[in-house]
């Protein structure tokens, strides 16, 4: 059984064709700025290349949040429609989740939210043992633990930057199928924002 | 041939399928404005929210109402601007993602060539028409007033444009000046509805240049200015002071398109955008011109999906055109 992986939610962005057995093909990259949103571009390549057919694979998983707000909404709306639309199951994943499978022990693991603000959440051995927050930069900047992330950040006294690893997500989505964490209805997956839209945006009234 | 038309770039998510030259078989808007009334205006970011939450179940329906099935698209047709960036992505996106999984073209396209089309829909006045040109089209919105010669189908020249505000941003300005929500339009257009429009002397345009070119930002001063200088009236004769307003403003409008279309003499004049739904603008051409006037019908002047599925059909028939799935969202683009 083959699977496509699609995240644009942090840099790198990811299209990867994997099966049960290893890794088919991976496009991880920082897009260039003629073609920021190439993602379904990469997807159909990847497909043509491999001429595999697009009906083929038996689960389709979207990073769908916390990280941009743009980019994880076009990566979800782009696994969607082509989950919807091939009838493949969806399978959401949460991006600091992800992250947390690339390290062992205790960390915190953390996207940038822009405005001065991080997503954090706290894991054991990737198993989650903390809410996924938004926080301030100067409530965690100086704390003792050991920050982990895909991005490069700045001011941290103990943070370590890993690069996506194929292998690694491949198990960890290979782990969701296993426990059928597919959502029922495709069309319903929306992202995963934190941020709510009544502390973004002033009502007049 | 079955054409699936995306409009995203603005506040309403809108999904529709046409069939060969316009004959709709659905036509589905999901309006956001429930969500940005609140807000006394459009918010990009909760606009993109909605768009990404609808777009899939506006496509089930948009299907499910035209009796069709996702494999039953020959074309997949989407607004790639201009308008809000993040909102038009949702759309494109949308469409991308069709035309991968059904193996169909993608073809991107001008929202406001799409306004133009909205008079060649079935339900319009120029279903079908092929003899129409040379045409005048003045597209008037929220966003955009701006005259174009139409030589043929697919085929423009911008005559002119507005120099600063739009006429639906004015109008949506004099309504907040006076304590009404958002859109503005439609309000003034009901409080002015039996009020007296020769009472109170708005200016007309009077700047040197092209007289193909729009001007409303004076019009707005001055109706604001009004509207401090005076709250007697706003409080006794607001009919009238809305009909006023109007009326300069569509004034403005039917004089500037009228001479240009005995300038070029044209066989007909277009007006088409959501302020083209107004009253007091249709009587007023209906009256005024010695050349036949087309609107489309009110549910095809506002933003819609059959529209862009239109223009998108042309593009593909007429001139072979499709678009790469690497097209992306231009929030500022003319026609
Ligand atoms: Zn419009």
């Amino acid at each position: 059984m083959n699977y496509l992986l699609l995240s644009q939610s942090f840099y790198p962005t990811m299209s990867l064709l994997f099966s049960n057995e290893s890794l088919i093909y991976s496009v991880i990259q920082y897009p260039n700025e003629q073609y920021p949103n190439n993602l379904i571009f990469v997807t159909k390549t990847m497909f043509d290349v491999l001429k595999i057919d697009k009906k083929d694979p038996g689960g389709i998983f979207v990073v769908y949040g916390p990280g941009s707000f743009t980019g994880t909404r076009i990566s979800v709306v782009d696994a969607k429609i082509l989950a919807y639309s091939l009838s493949v199951p969806l399978y959401p994943i949460n991006s600091l989740e992800l992250t947390a499978a690339h390290v062992s022990g205790k960390v915190s693991t953390i996207l940038s939210a822009s405005r001065n603000e991080f997503f954090v959440a706290d894991f054991e051995d990737g198993k989650r043992i903390s809410d996924v927050e938004i926080v301030d930069l100067e409530k965690i900047v100086n704390e003792d633990k050991t920050f982990v992330s895909f991005e490069k950040l700045e001011n941290f006294k103990s943070y370590k930057q890993i690069f996506p690893d194929v292998e690694v997500i491949r198990k960890f989505c290979l782990n969701l199928v296993l426990k059928k964490q597919l959502i029922e209805d495709p069309l319903s997956l929306e992202p995963l924002y934190l941020r709510a839209e009544e502390k973004l945006f002033k009502k007049i009234r | 041939m079955i054409t699936l038309g995306i409009e995203t770039s603005c506040d309403d998510t809108a999904v529709a399928l046409i069939e060969n030259d316009g004959k709709i078989l659905s036509n589905v808007l999901t309006s956001q404005d429930v969500f940005h009334r609140d807000f006394g205006g459009i918010v990009p970011e909760i606009a993109s929210r909605k768009h990404a939450e609808l777009i899939g179940y506006t496509i089930v329906e948009a299907l499910k109402l035209a009796k069709k099935e996702l494999k039953d698209i020959d074309l997949v047709s989407v607004t790639k601007g201009p308008g809000l960036v993040g909102s038009l992505l949702v759309g494109i996106e949308a469409a991308k993602s069709l035309s991968f999984a059904l193996d169909k073209p993608l073809i991107g396209v001008n929202h406001l060539e799409g306004h133009i089309y909205s008079l060649f829909l079935e339900g319009a006045p120029l279903y079908q028409a092929k003899s129409v040109f040379p045409f005048l089209i003045l597209i008037v919105s929220g966003g955009h007033t701006e005259l174009v010669l139409m030589e043929d189908f697919l085929s423009y020249r911008v005559l002119g444009r507005t120099r600063d505000d739009a006429a639906g941003e004015a109008i949506d300005k004099f309504a907040r000046f006076l304590g009404y929500g958002y859109p503005g339009g439609p309000i003034i257009e009901k409080l002015g509805a039996d009020g007296n429009p020769d009472k109170y002397p708005f200016p007309g345009l009077s700047f040197k240049g092209s007289s193909y070119e729009f001007s409303f930002s004076g019009l707005k001063t001055a109706g604001i200015y009004f509207i401090q200088k005076n709250p007697d009236v706003v409080k006794s004769d607001l009919s009238s002071l809305c009909a006023s307003f109007e009326n300069a403003l569509v004034k403005i409008l039917v004089e500037r398109t009228i001479k240009a279309a005995k300038d070029f003499n044209v066989k007909g004049i277009g007006v088409v955008g959501g302020v083209s739904a107004n009253k007091r603008l249709r009587e007023t051409f209906l009256s005024k011109s010695p050349i036949e006037v087309y609107f489309p019908p009110k549910q095809l002047s506002t933003d819609n999906a059959s529209m862009i599925g239109l223009t998108g059909y042309f593009h593909y028939t007429l001139k072979n055109e499709v678009s790469p799935l690497t097209l992306d969202a231009v929030s500022r683009l003319e026609l």
